[in-house]
């Protein structure tokens, strides 16, 4: 091994150029897959307060279009009422949650202190079940509490921090959006990369919730489902299907019917973007989008590596037929020339790793969107670094070796020794 | 000596075969990048007909009868009172041009308000509903398509007509081209009591600037019985900042009338435009990569070529050569490599829009040209590159020393 | 009892247009510790009968054996496994591999047998270094060192795995009289000592007469 190092290292030494060359190829490859891989990972890895993810589930929007042919088509989010229609008590579902599906900016204020705006979300008691906040002081709002819509509030930190300075924070009024509240509960902040579950400011919400409804059926309402271990996503969609179908027959007298639109999303179509509340979202086309990414920019680069990799070996033909003269068999001259290549690829590509979590962890336009522009906000190294991510770089660097040095190593072991050894 | 050079390069044809191999994809995928960018260039640089200079918009909001601050109005006093007392303040404010209120009036949201108007049961004008005020017409320096000027748009909303736009796509589905509306009373909604008089045909208000209009805009003035959603400014030209210092507290709240989020509407565009911003620049990356990997792959063969040929360039000197021949001679390889690689790149490329295999691309097809120019344009982008990277390997290769290289044999 | 016995061999190269005869008929046995040297002038087969000999080229009639085995249904692996175990080569231009230091270069045969770990490899290295006095030149790399002493490198690489045939191609070709000298009583005391048996090919008449027998070769046949 250390031979081998030795080796790699003079060889590198004799050709500097080509050496340089593969190696930032190499770790530029690593470093921009790494870098979508680790995008996409911040949309989908748990994380607190999304620690649920991949028991997750988000039932949203509703779409209905006439029977007759007066043209009414529209789509939005629910109302409370519709949400429990269709999602209330499902099997296998262990948590059932009401909250609004997007922080909106309010005016927050206390006492004589200049308004300012946070990001507020209406939610029910059990989305404090759902979602792991994390207490700092005081206690989550009570079912009925929700239910009655008392104007009690959870706010982050930093909220309760810009609104009443020192501790403690519990038991003081806010207005929000010009309404009173009283905080009986404060929570840690929260990234804006958990984008269902995050917020500056947590209010109530009921049944008779009416502020955010425009009629009986849209509203602003979607439903977080958790659901429970091993259970699978398909039977608790094949469930809201069949509400969807009893809720028609409700809607028969309006001249209404329901389209269907997949409805409970996974943690990927979320993270894919809902596009609309009358399009049936697909992650497919994303996920396809993002493989031929991958497939870019690891094929182009290993043709490159390969044709360098060519070279190199091109300089080395008579160290070949040495080693064959020797007793090499051909199978070992090809283990040998990738073992050799992936070492090369490997440091490569733990320089490329490295400088993408370090730029992942830094850059925050990485994950921007329209809900967290301008937050800043970047995920956690910790969160960067699981296994899957360091199991991805491996999985690269190692497709990457093997696109780059199967021809030139089956070319090598071709050789004839004779010819080889008489080669200068 | 072109066909030396063919006939030198089919020797080494294993080492440029790989290189072809990687020009054709590269060339391929930077085709497919840059007609996307090349078509949203296009649409961005179109003739708006409307101008967002100096915007500010801020949401409109009241307070409630169930807040504790809620002052009680008397008979005089209204919503509607303090609102507009909150209006007349701003376009007090002497770094204010003009100042209205509207309903979905402004764009970078994507809200779509979908109406439409009809002649009869089978003549309709389909359209996203922006409700405004005159000001606004004024403030947004609205044109119309026909050539009205602001003043008499805004001059049409202050009677009560509504103005309709243009579209940018004649799809399917539109049967009557707006101007056939223009001057006819038409039906609004399915309200058959509400009659309205079509003005004229303006520029229509995209939600973002990328947006292609497929249905139409109506501008309806904002009636009395509307209560609007947000209060538009437009300050005068380059007082952005002194304006924002001015505002007080009183100036935002009026009675029980506040304003919240005074947003510059620079700001909203960003927010609108992250999602396409973020894959522009995603894309720009993307072929900035590729761009890269294509001149150090250039670097490194040319670099091991220049080694492996230094005799046969000694004895080329030997026999006369200049240093600007053995430069010619790389680059013209160089280039070479490119333009036998474009043919397959060009064929696929076109088998790729025949076949519709990118859909971006499909959408693009109906501006023509574009993908046209993003080939010239990847090719030029693709030899500037190669140059670039050939350039060093070939400097050395010109400095080679003929007695030098010769001894050393 | 014979270690080579050549039988016939005829070695043709063919390209598109020329047969080019390399070998034609050729008939030798080798005994056991024979040391032997190749004769002829240039062109006349030599190196190619030592590479048939050396199983890296395949005759094209007539038939090879060497230490009682034949090759004719051999797979490459199998002859290489074989090269690995018995044969030693020496070459006129060294041939070490330039980016690897001594050590490492004369190692090279042990890490194609199975077998032997990392320690037991080092300790024969150096056992073999230290026979041929280069133990203090282990971490050097080949360019530092001088022609005579590059060759004393190749042949401690050809003896590491201690084969029993040593096949040697012009190895002083390269080198100035004394260090010419030297390699041939290296290659001497191996016979002597070790009862390696030698093929030599050389153009040098004077250390020919030095070997038990000279095998004298002209247009790919044996002329005495």
């Amino acid at each position: 091994m250390k031979t081998k190092l030795l080796q790699i290292y003079y060889d590198m030494r004799h050709q500097p150029v080509i050496a340089w060359v593969s190696f930032i190829a190499t770790a530029l490859s690593v470093f921009l897959i790494m870098v979508v891989v680790m995008m996409q990972q911040v949309k989908v890895i748990p994380f607190a307060p999304e620690s649920c993810r991949a028991h997750l589930l988000v039932g949203a929007f509703l779409h209905t279009e006439s029977t007759d042919n007066s043209n009414n088509n529209s789509s939005s989010g629910m109302s409370y009422y519709v949400a429990e229609k269709l999602y209330s008590g499902l099997d296998g579902v262990e948590h059932t949650s009401y909250f609004s599906l997007s922080a909106e900016p309010s005016d927050v204020k206390s006492g004589q202190n200049e308004a300012f705006s946070a990001k507020s979300r209406k939610a029910d008691a059990e989305f404090f079940r759902i979602f792991d906040h994390t207490l700092v002081e005081g206690r989550y709002y009570t079912k009925e509490e929700a239910d009655a819509m008392m104007p009690v509030a959870v706010v982050s930190e930093s909220t309760a921090g810009k609104a009443f300075g020192g501790r403690p924070w519990t038991g003081r009024q806010i207005l929000v959006d010009q309404k009173p509240y009283t905080v009986i509960g404060v929570v840690r902040d929260n990234s804006s990369l958990a984008t269902t579950a995050c917020g500056d400011v947590f209010l109530p919400t009921g049944p008779d919730d009416k502020s955010g409804q425009w009629n009986d059926y849209m509203g602003n309402i979607a439903v977080a489902l958790l659901v429970g271990d091993g259970v699978d996503f398909g039977s608790v969609r094949e469930q809201v299907k069949g509400r969807y179908a009893m809720f028609d027959t409700e809607l028969a007298q309006h001249n209404l019917r329901t389209v269907y639109h997949e409805s409970p999303f996974d943690r990927e179509t979320v993270a894919g973007g809902l596009i609309g509340s009358n399009v049936t979202p697909d992650p497919s086309a994303e996920r396809r989008m993002r493989l031929a990414v991958y497939a870019i920019l690891l094929i182009v680069p290993a043709i490159n590596l390969s044709s360098m990799l060519h070279s190199r070996m091109r300089r080395r033909i008579s160290e070949i037929g040495v080693r064959r003269a020797f007793g090499c068999t051909r199978r070992r001259i090809i283990v040998d020339i990738v073992a050799e290549n992936f070492i090369v690829t490997l440091a490569g590509g733990l320089v490329g790793v490295i400088a993408g979590v370090i730029f992942a962890a830094t850059y925050s336009g990485l994950y921007e969107n329209m809900e967290n522009f301008g937050s800043g906000d970047t995920p956690a190294v910790s969160a960067l670094l699981s296994w899957t991510t360091v199991l991805i770089a491996l999985g690269v660097c190692f497709v990457l070796n093997i696109f780059s040095a199967s021809v030139p190593a089956w070319q090598a072991s071709r050789l004839n020794p004779v010819n080889a050894i008489n080669c200068k | 000596m072109k066909r030396h050079l063919i006939s030198q390069m089919c020797n080494e044809w294993r080492g440029n075969l790989w290189m072809i191999v990687e020009l054709v994809i590269v060339s391929c995928v930077l085709w497919a990048l840059f007609s996307f960018l090349c078509g949203l260039l296009h649409v961005r640089l179109r003739h708006s007909g409307y101008d967002m200079t100096g915007i500010y918009v801020a949401d409109i909001r009241a307070v409630g009868k169930d807040s504790p601050l809620y002052q009680p109005y008397d008979s005089v006093h209204s919503y509607r009172t303090d609102r507009d007392m909150l209006l007349s303040g701003l376009r007090g404010n002497p770094y204010v041009e003009e100042a209205g209120m509207g309903f979905n009036a402004m764009p970078y949201n994507y809200n779509y308000m979908g109406n439409f108007l009809c002649e009869n049961d089978s003549v309709y004008y389909y359209g996203n509903l922006r409700m405004v005020t005159p000001e606004i017409i004024r403030m947004i320096r609205l044109e119309g398509l026909g050539g009205e000027t602001t003043e008499q748009l805004a001059g049409m909303i202050e009677r009560g007509d509504v103005i309709i736009s243009g579209l940018d796509e004649q799809t399917s589905s539109v049967v009557y081209t707006p101007e056939y509306f223009v001057g006819k009373d038409l039906r609004f909604s399915n309200d058959s009591s509400r009659v309205v008089h079509v003005g004229a045909v303006a520029y229509g208000m995209r939600r973002t600037d990328y947006e292609a209009l497929t249905s139409g805009v109506i501008y309806m003035p904002l009636s009395d019985s509307n209560w609007p959603d947000q209060i538009i400014i437009r300050v005068k030209p380059g007082m952005e900042r002194e304006f924002a210092e001015s505002l007080t507290a009183a100036d935002k709240q009026h009675g029980n009338v506040y304003l919240s989020g005074m947003t510059h509407i620079d700001r909203m565009r960003d927010v609108a435009h992250i999602d396409i911003n973020v894959t522009i620049r995603n894309f720009v990356i993307c072929a900035v990569f590729l761009l890269l990997v294509i001149f150090l792959g250039f670097l490194g063969s040319f670099w091991f070529r220049t080694q492996q040929r230094v005799v046969e360039i000694a004895i080329r000197k030997v026999n006369g050569a200049t240093r600007r021949d053995i430069l010619r001679r790389f680059l013209g390889e160089g280039m070479l490599l490119l333009v036998v690689a474009t043919v397959p790149a060009v064929m696929i490329d076109y088998a790729v829009m025949h076949y519709n295999l990118f859909t971006f691309i499909e959408d693009l097809g109906n501006s023509g040209t574009v993908v046209y120019e993003s080939m010239a344009v990847t090719f030029v982008m693709l030899a500037i590159l190669i140059v670039a990277g050939i350039w060093f390997p070939a400097c050395k290769a010109m400095n080679v020393d003929p007695v030098y290289a010769l001894k050393d044999q | 009892m014979a270690v080579i016995t050549l039988s016939g061999i005829g070695k043709v190269y063919r390209t598109k247009e020329i047969e080019t005869t390399a070998l034609e008929n050729v008939n030798i046995e080798v005994e056991r510790g024979e040391f032997v040297s190749i004769m002829g002038p240039s062109g006349c087969g030599k190196s190619t009968l030592l590479n048939v000999i050396g199983l890296l080229d395949r005759p094209t009639s007539g038939t090879v054996s060497l230490l009682g085995e034949r090759f004719d249904n051999y797979s490459d692996a199998s002859l290489s496994h074989f090269r690995n175990k018995n044969l030693g080569f020496v070459f006129q231009s060294f041939h070490l591999i330039p980016s690897l230091d001594v050590a490492a270069n004369v190692e090279l045969p042990l890490l194609y047998r199975s077998g032997m770990n990392s320690a037991m490899r080092r300790r024969r290295v150096t056992e073999v270094l230290d026979r041929l006095e280069m133990t203090h030149r282990m971490k050097h790399m080949p360019s530092q060192l001088s022609g005579g002493q590059c060759q004393r490198v190749a042949i401690a690489r050809a003896i590491v795995g201690t084969p029993s045939i040593i096949l040697a191609d012009e190895p002083t070709g390269n080198l100035d009289s004394k260090m010419g000298a030297e390699v041939m009583s290296l290659l001497h005391n191996l016979n002597q000592e070790d009862g390696t048996t030698i093929m030599m090919v050389t153009h040098n008449e004077s250390q020919a007469m030095e070997t038990d027998r000279i095998i004298r070769f002209f247009d790919g046949r044996i002329i005495s």
